[in-house]
């Protein structure tokens, strides 16, 4: 094992509960991966984040797998913070202690398939009515203590969005696995074939709810005579402008409400509270509805329903090739994988995307509160204090500052920025952990967060291997992407490049003809959009990001996961 | 096959039904198998058919056997079934099959090492009526059978259940005449049982393909297959074969081979071993190992018969007495139930 980042290691998460401990960490479990997808070298998290997510991660796991019993993990991930970056492994339990356990799980996995629907519609409302009390409470006339009761709800918040999150995720995808591959036992087609993503594809999630009625603002926006205004300026002009008319300002109100009863509340960055939310960046709304203005609505809502065809035909042709006394049980199997695919989508907006542009909102009311006390210079210097000493500062705000403890803070979260963990630290081979982490069975690891480890293939001579999630051949101009506001760069035949893409990106598509993500599996965000849009795509191609730069030329198979710089 | 009256288990082959049964078709497969089954014989429905032809059966019995198919009355069954074994118990074997039996029988002993070695003779029927696992009754096991003479009575009255009133009502109501009397007899070493009882390759009850079900009870197998107790119950997982669920049953009556008077005996169970399991885990998981051989030998689940020999190290003294295909009517699963299985059974396939 390279010993070399213990010398560069000095432990500065300590506050978070969770940080990840040399000695600890090794002495009775054998491997940690460093989960690039999450937290990308250069981008730890800052203190505020890290702690809530750290702990709200860590415990909602571990009330997911209680609720499902999976056989061979207690408590599927397990997370550590290193200086702000996510480390993961995967409790792994003995094939006694699994046997033990599948009665249970059985019986756990039964139910959740009978009330999946209802369940959910719950958790929806529980998590929505929680997310409305802090939204809608008067931070201006609140005292003091209602705005630290306020504030510590963001942890349990946390917890408990997780847990629904997991349960779910992990219960579904186990169903959907097994339909994986039952496909290929039935059929002998597997998951990144052609046939098993039509039978993925053509359902309606939150997302494209959002963009139909975003689109309905430009549709008013046209009938008003609004139009000229808004695709003639730059987005943040257009606002001004907008204001100068009764008619517009009406139309601008009518779009923030709309961004505040819901499509407003997603991060512009993942797993962070550091950026601005979407209800910040009307300016990117009015891109969106400037290109609506531009190019018209409607490619997106025809392929979908040209997939809805496709997918039912197939349905039909497939169950008639299953033997009649099992048919019952295939169909419903299907469509448990099915909603699977479409959770995988929606969860994004009711549960992480949700709480994590809801916790950047409360803590800049904090923040803003703390400022004016004279406790702190800046707002969102919220963010590299930790949630206990914000209570303690709140507490008796007039008295203390966090002045001095956020200077310290922004070095060392520079120095954290300078020195990411090793990809992987471990007792055993990265093969064994990899091994380990499958028989695990938890759904996420081999569908989203790390994704299958790709298989070399050195006969196609390509500079970089991942999963085909998408089928076709692509070539095109690379444009990298990092955050959403570097897909300003997109131009039309690009093939976008990132980290991992999330559903306020989906706009862009219909201008690339290719997409590659560093990390992801079948049924992340990138794979799932592109799937959707018919255009080639390969996830977990690791290393890309570090090679290929924007303007360079690249070539994409989506059927053999090979990416190549032609350049 | 050739039409031969005695035939020795291993020299059955797979087209052998018609001949000697599904009992002694399957212990042929089994043997040819490897599979670790007590030896011995079968007399054929070739020889029961030479019987009936020497002792004139179907003439004498005539008047008898067309009052029957004309007849409905199950009180006509009953009295004409009687006629029917008294006829058969009344008379001997031919002198040339006893000589065969004999010969066959002092084979067995050689193999054995044993001067009139026990055995069990049992019926081995070739048609649906026979098959049929209900129909099993008091006319067609008998264990602890010693010497000739013994042996050629019970191989009597063996045939004599080819004429329970129960498989002659099936026969005249579903049209099938008399004339092929598909019935076998199969002699076979009786196993010095420590413990034995029976085995399902699926759960008889859930219909849960996972999962392999073992009963049994100390002694002889009888009082587990004829349901006179209770027996311990073990679930093992079909896959990784570790035990899911175990439960004793306060076992209190065994039939055993008793070597001084060779005789079987039915006795009360010594207080200590009552509530003791009658099997150990690696003896359970052993018998659900061969179940599971089993029923990918035969194609399908199989309720099978085992017993262990309290004279022969482990593993070799786990014998299969028997093994059919499983005719237990399985509970209906609904599809959700259906799904629950596969998801959990499909969590162990990594």
């Amino acid at each position: 094992m390279n010993e070399q980042w213990r010398k560069r290691y000095r432990i500065t998460t300590q506050e978070t509960g969770y940080a990840f401990d040399p000695d600890d960490d090794l002495e009775r479990w054998d491997y940690w991966v460093f989960s690039a997808g999450h937290t990308f070298p250069g981008q730890p998290r800052k203190p505020m984040y890290d702690y809530i997510w750290m702990n709200g991660c860590n415990k909602g796991f571990r009330m997911a797998y209680e609720r499902l019993c999976l056989p061979y993990s207690r408590c599927g991930f397990r997370f550590r913070s290193y200086n702000g970056y996510e480390m993961v492994s995967v409790s792994l339990l003995s094939d006694e202690e699994a046997n033990e356990r599948s009665p249970k799980f059985r019986e756990n996995i039964q139910y959740l398939i009978e009330n999946y629907e209802q369940l959910w519609e719950q958790v929806k409302k529980e998590m929505l009515q929680w997310y409305d009390e802090l939204k809608n409470l008067d931070w201006e006339k609140a005292t003091d203590i209602e705005v630290m009761d306020a504030f510590n709800q963001l942890l349990p918040i946390e917890e408990r969005m997780w847990e629904h999150h997991m349960y779910f995720m992990d219960g579904l995808g186990a169903i959907y696995l097994l339909f994986r591959d039952m496909c290929q036992r039935l059929f002998g087609f597997d998951d990144k074939s052609k046939e098993f993503q039509t039978l993925m594809s053509g359902f309606d999630t939150q997302a494209f709810k959002f963009e139909r009625e975003r689109a309905e603002f430009a549709k008013k926006a046209e009938q008003k005579g609004l139009k000229e205004i808004i695709v003639n300026n730059p987005p943040d002009k257009v606002l001004e402008e907008l204001e100068k008319s009764e008619k517009g300002a009406q139309w601008v109100r009518e779009l923030k409400d709309w961004l505040w009863q819901g499509a407003g509340w997603l991060p512009t960055r993942m797993f962070e509270f550091c950026e601005p939310n979407w209800i910040e960046r009307i300016d990117l709304s009015i891109e969106i509805i400037q290109r609506y203005l531009k190019e018209g609505y409607g490619k997106l809502e025809e392929k979908r329903e040209k997939k809805v065809e496709e997918r039912e035909k197939l349905e039909k042709e497939l169950l008639a090739k299953v033997p009649i006394g099992e048919r019952e049980t295939f169909q419903l199997m299907m469509r448990m994988a099915q909603k699977n695919a479409l959770y995988a989508e929606d969860h994004d907006f009711f549960l992480d995307m949700h709480t994590a542009a809801l916790g950047r909102f409360v803590c800049l009311k904090v923040g803003e509160r703390l400022v004016k006390y004279g406790c702190m210079n800046d707002p969102e210097d919220i963010f590299y204090l930790y949630p206990p000493e914000v209570n303690k500062i709140l507490m008796d705000p007039p008295f203390f500052s966090a002045k001095a403890t956020i200077e310290r803070r922004k070095k060392e979260y520079e120095e954290a920025c300078k020195n990411p963990p090793p990809p992987f630290i471990g007792k055993i081979s990265l093969e064994e952990a990899g091994m380990r982490m499958a028989k695990a069975g938890c759904a996420s690891f081999t569908l989203y967060a790390v994704g299958e480890v790709p298989v070399p293939k050195p006969e196609l001579k390509a500079d970089f291997i991942g999963t085909p999630v998408s089928g076709g051949i692509a070539e095109g101009r690379a444009c990298v992407a990092f955050t959403k506001a570097d897909l300003k760069e997109v131009k039309k035949g690009d093939i976008l490049v990132c980290p991992q893409s999330f559903p306020d990106w989906n706009f862009v598509w219909p201008d690339l003809v290719g997409a590659v993500s560093e990390k992801g599996g079948m049924l992340t965000h990138t794979a799932i959009v592109s799937r959707e849009y018919g255009v080639p795509c390969v996830v977990n191609a690791m290393g890309v990001l570090e090679k290929v730069k924007t303007g360079e030329r690249i070539k994409i198979d989506g059927n053999l996961g090979a990416v190549w710089i032609l350049d | 096959m050739p039409k031969k009256e005695i035939l020795r288990f291993e020299e059955i082959e797979d087209d052998g039904l018609d001949l000697v049964g599904g009992k002694c078709l399957a212990l042929g497969k089994m043997i040819k198998g490897g599979i670790n089954c007590p030896m011995g014989f079968a007399i054929t429905t070739f020889g029961f058919s030479a019987f009936l032809e020497e002792i004139g059966f179907f003439r004498n019995m005539k008047p008898h056997l067309d009052e029957l198919v004309h007849c409905d009355e199950a009180k006509r069954f009953d009295e004409t079934s009687s006629i029917f074994r008294q006829y058969i118990e009344s008379k001997e074997l031919p002198q040339h099959m006893k000589q065969e039996i004999s010969s066959e029988y002092h084979w067995l002993c050689r193999k054995y090492k044993t001067d009139n070695v026990e055995v069990a003779v049992r019926s081995s029927g070739v048609a649906e009526d026979m098959a049929d696992a209900s129909f099993a009754g008091q006319h067609d096991t008998f264990l602890g059978v010693v010497g000739e003479s013994d042996l050629y009575d019970k191989i009597l009255k063996c045939w004599g259940s080819a004429f329970t009133s129960r498989a002659m009502t099936y026969r005249v109501r579903k049209g099938i005449g008399f004339e092929r009397l598909g019935i076998a007899v199969a002699v076979q070493k009786l196993v010095r049982a420590k413990c034995a009882g029976v085995g399902f390759t699926i759960h008889p009850i859930t219909g849960n393909m996972a999962q392999i079900v073992i009963e049994g009870n100390w002694g002889l197998g009888e009082s587990v297959v004829s349901g006179m107790v209770s027996p311990d119950e073990f679930v093992v997982n079909k896959k990784t074969f570790l035990l899911e669920d175990k439960r004793i049953n306060e076992k209190l009556i065994e039939i055993i081979f008793d070597p001084e008077t060779k005789k079987t005996v039915q006795r009360e169970i010594p207080r200590e071993r009552r509530k003791l399991f009658c099997l150990k885990d690696e003896e359970v998981q052993f018998l659900a190992k061969l179940g599971k051989k089993l029923e990918a030998y035969f194609g399908c689940p199989q309720d099978f018969e085992w017993a262990i020999d309290d004279n022969i190290n482990f593993p070799d003294n786990v014998f299969v007495l028997q093994s059919r295909p499983i005719t237990v009517k399985v509970k209906y699963k609904s599809p959700l139930e259906k799904l629950a299985d596969m998801i959990t059974a499909h969590q162990f396939g990594h």
